[in-house]
């Protein structure tokens, strides 16, 4: 492709655009312009800074409402569903001590004198609080799994581990236990 | 309340008037629009006037504010001129007789058309320095480049613009 140019395409070029600023500039010479321009600065110039300012921290704004709006969304979210209150581990960890001794104890007879329903009441919040506490490890354990290594526990996690199966195990007998009587 | 100094840069700046109104002339391709984005550069320009660095470069300064506002303006127009349907030049007819005036009305339009086929940085060169007569070293200045470079830039917007006019726009 040709890339220069005749002079005489140039010259051409050359009076278009001259004839051209010559015509605009008959009117601009002859009008008030110079006159307007001195009035508007006689009122004062415009707030340039202050628009400026503004256009700046619009976007900055908007990203930090954004941020914010996502941060709070992520604390308020309800992280863990609580199935079991307060009031109910306090009063399986008072029936702990009654589940823990052996069946032959006196015990049967007091849960017999106090009527089968409340035992089993108790009996089947123990196993509820017990099978919520194993749901929660479990969805612990995918994450750790999910790291590529052997999860490893401390000593306090092994013993509530046992902890909550000798309260499953305990309580099972006791079902079954129940079951055999009936 | 504009200090003396400031007072006497004003009117440095007050005397390119003609210049910084053929560069938007350039920008613009129409007298009105010209005019007043003449005034928005003059006022942009006393706005910050309080900020200059170099009181002793304030023409040259002027002229780079007048491109920025002039670029701006373009960005803003260009939706806007999708919509239109014809090119503006008509305040620059020749009135001698209606040939020549059709004639010269054809060639405005090829010529707005081959400016606006212009790669931008070519066509900022090729306005500033046609319309508004800046020497290289002050084009060189205004668009932060090389005087070697603008001239290469300015003669590969010279070659295209004459060689669209002369093909009639094809």
């Amino acid at each position: 492709m040709k890339r220069t140019a005749d002079v005489r395409d140039l010259e051409v070029m050359d009076r278009l655009i001259r004839d051209e600023i010559e015509e605009a500039l008959g009117p601009f010479r002859a009008g008030d312009s110079e006159k307007r321009l001195r009035g508007r600065i006689a009122q004062g110039p415009e707030p340039v800074r202050s628009k400026r300012f503004l256009e700046r921290a619009a976007v900055p704004a908007l990203l930090a409402a954004a941020a914010g709006a996502v941060v709070l969304m992520v604390v308020t979210r309800p992280s863990v569903p609580r199935p079991v209150d307060l009031a109910d581990i306090v009063e399986v960890l008072g029936r702990f001590s009654t589940l823990a001794r052996p069946a032959a104890e006196p015990s049967a007879a007091t849960d017999l004198a106090a009527g089968r329903p409340e035992a089993t009441a108790g009996l089947e919040k123990a196993l509820a609080i017990a099978a919520w506490l194993k749901d929660e490890d479990e969805r612990k354990a995918p994450l750790r799994e999910s790291l590529g290594e052997v999860p490893s526990y401390s000593m306090e996690e092994r013993m509530r581990i046992l902890f909550k199966d000798k309260i499953i195990e305990r309580a099972l007998e006791i079902v079954k236990e129940k079951s055999k009587e009936a | 309340m504009p200090t003396d100094e400031e007072a006497r840069l004003f009117e440095d700046m007050m005397a390119c008037r003609e210049v910084i109104f053929r560069i938007c002339l350039g920008f613009t391709r129409n007298p009105a629009d010209a005019e007043d984005l003449c005034q928005d550069v003059y006022l942009k320009a006393y706005g910050r006037l309080a900020g200059l660095r170099q009181p002793s470069s304030v023409k040259e300064w002027l002229y780079r504010v007048a491109r920025t506002t002039c670029l701006d303006h373009a960005k803003r127009r260009r939706v806007l001129r999708l919509f239109e349907s014809s090119g503006r030049p008509e305040a620059a007819l020749d009135p001698r007789t209606p040939e020549a005036s059709a004639l010269t009305k054809e060639r405005l339009s090829l010529l707005k058309a081959a400016i606006s086929r212009l790669p931008e940085k070519q066509r900022e060169v090729f306005i500033l320095r046609e319309y508004g007569r800046l020497s290289y070293e002050e084009l060189g200045r205004a668009v932060g480049a090389k005087a070697g470079t603008v001239m290469s830039r300015l003669n590969r917007a010279r070659a295209a613009v004459a060689r669209w006019i002369k093909e009639g726009g094809t």
